[in-house]
């Protein structure tokens, strides 16, 4: 009976050997230790309900008790979330707002073109920055990239009984930041009249010109992805039938 | 893990872990406070549990840790004697009369088996407990403790050896006659005649 060990016993009592070990082992049994090895199982047996009678439940008390502590540190947690989350949420308020107030082709960012017609017709011509004849300016258009045909002034002129002479182009230039828009010049009938081409839905909704005096005439063409701003204190319809999207 | 799983899960196991608890704590009156600091503990870390694996085991370790630490501050109050028994010697404190018939032995003494296993050594209590009790494989009760296996069957080896050891004192105390003292006696009658 000593040859065995201690903890092989133990470990075959508690069924932790593997099948052929057990067998094995149980193969070197006699009758005495297979006596023995099912009083210690009894004993143990009788140990562990003694153990379990002497152990009381757990209160319900002690578990209500729980219970409520637990619904305690889960109403706290959600209250120190939510504070802790508040700053976070303003954050990306903030954030949000500066997106759109970037971004979005809304209110959020209006340019303003100036409108001035008090210069005299000497200094309206000295402003443009590129000036040439209609085969020069369109070519400057599609340079550009803006795919707007300027119509025959010669015809226009005859049509509408006006005297209509195009000046120049120049970019459209606020405070060194170049815009999507092109400043075309005129003349028509020896009063300024500028037009402003804007390309793209976003600079669309954002340019504004300003002010527009009560006495200066105002049409706007949108045109295949353009908008034609055309403005004068003379009549514009010569100006106006000149555009065509290409 | 959902907060309602969670306490659903606990209470179909709640008797049995205040049983673990009242049993492994040194100081019976802080089995309460112990248990509900487990359980609040584990319920805290709950989002830790990975699911399809033992809940039950993973709850022991709350418990065994909270019982470890009270039973730390309690060192003074520890009956477990700081002996360490050689293996081989835990046959040794298997005495033989004990197992001659354990229920008449028990009758001597089992209204102080609570008293004999409070003379076990923390981890030996834990490891055997959890075997008798909750009925777990050496492997779950090293993954439970966190010591390694050969460890827990030393543990069980030793507070199972010590038990019995317990248990046959407080039975002589209350008059059981071990067999060899009743072998001796009637050698001597058997002499004088």
């Amino acid at each position: 009976m000593n040859a065995h060990d201690p903890l092989d016993i133990q470990a075959y009592r508690d069924g932790e050997l593997p099948p052929d070990r057990a067998r094995q082992l149980e193969a070197t049994f006699d009758a005495t230790m297979k006596a023995r090895l099912a009083a210690e199982d009894r004993l143990e047996q009788r140990i562990v309900s003694r153990i379990k009678a002497e152990s009381s439940p757990c209160p319900d008390s002690l578990w209500r008790d729980i219970g409520l502590r637990i619904e305690g540190r889960r109403a706290r947690r959600f209250s120190r979330r939510f504070v802790s989350y508040m700053p976070i949420a303003a954050g990306i308020l903030i954030a949000c707002g500066l997106f759109l107030w970037q971004f979005y082709p809304g209110q959020a960012r209006a340019v303003e073109i100036p409108v001035d017609f008090t210069q005299d017709i000497s200094q309206f011509r000295q402003s443009v920055s590129f000036a040439g004849d209609l085969p020069a300016i369109q070519q400057r258009l599609r340079q550009e990239g803006y795919d707007v045909r300027i119509g025959d002034i010669a015809v226009c002129n005859q049509k509408h009984a006006h005297y209509v002479e195009l000046i120049g182009a120049d970019p459209v230039e606020i405070d060194g930041k170049t815009y999507p828009c092109i400043r075309l010049s005129f003349t028509c009938c020896g009063a300024p009249v500028v037009t402003y081409v804007i390309k793209g839905a976003e600079a669309r909704a954002s340019m504004r010109f300003s002010p527009t005096p009560a006495d200066v005439n105002r049409v706007v063409q949108d045109r295949d992805g353009y908008r034609i701003v055309i403005l004068s204190p003379h009549p514009l319809e010569a100006v106006e039938s000149l555009f065509t999207a290409e | 893990m959902l907060d309602d799983d969670f306490l659903r899960q606990v209470e179909q196991h709640r008797h049995e872990f205040f049983a673990f608890v009242q049993r492994t704590v040194w100081d019976e009156s802080h089995a309460e406070d112990v248990f509900s600091a487990a359980i609040l503990s584990a319920y805290e870390k709950r989002h830790r549990f990975c699911a399809n694996t033992n809940f039950r085991a993973w709850i022991y370790k709350f418990l065994l840790n909270k019982c470890y630490s009270v039973n730390r501050r309690q060192a003074h109050v520890s009956l477990a004697p700081d002996e360490a028994l050689a293996i081989a010697d835990t046959q040794a404190h298997v005495v033989p009369d004990v197992l001659e018939d354990p229920d008449a032995f028990m009758e001597y003494c089992d209204d102080k088996v609570v008293t004999a296993l409070g003379h076990l050594r923390i981890e030996e209590r834990a490891c055997f407990l959890l075997r008798s009790l909750g009925g777990y494989s050496y492997q779950e009760i090293a993954t439970i403790t966190e010591i390694p296996k050969p460890t827990v069957m030393t543990h069980l080896a030793r507070g199972r050896a010590k038990l019995r050891q317990k248990l046959h004192h407080y039975a002589c105390e209350n008059g059981y006659v071990p067999r060899t003292a009743v072998d001796d006696a009637k050698g001597a009658i058997d002499e004088r005649s």
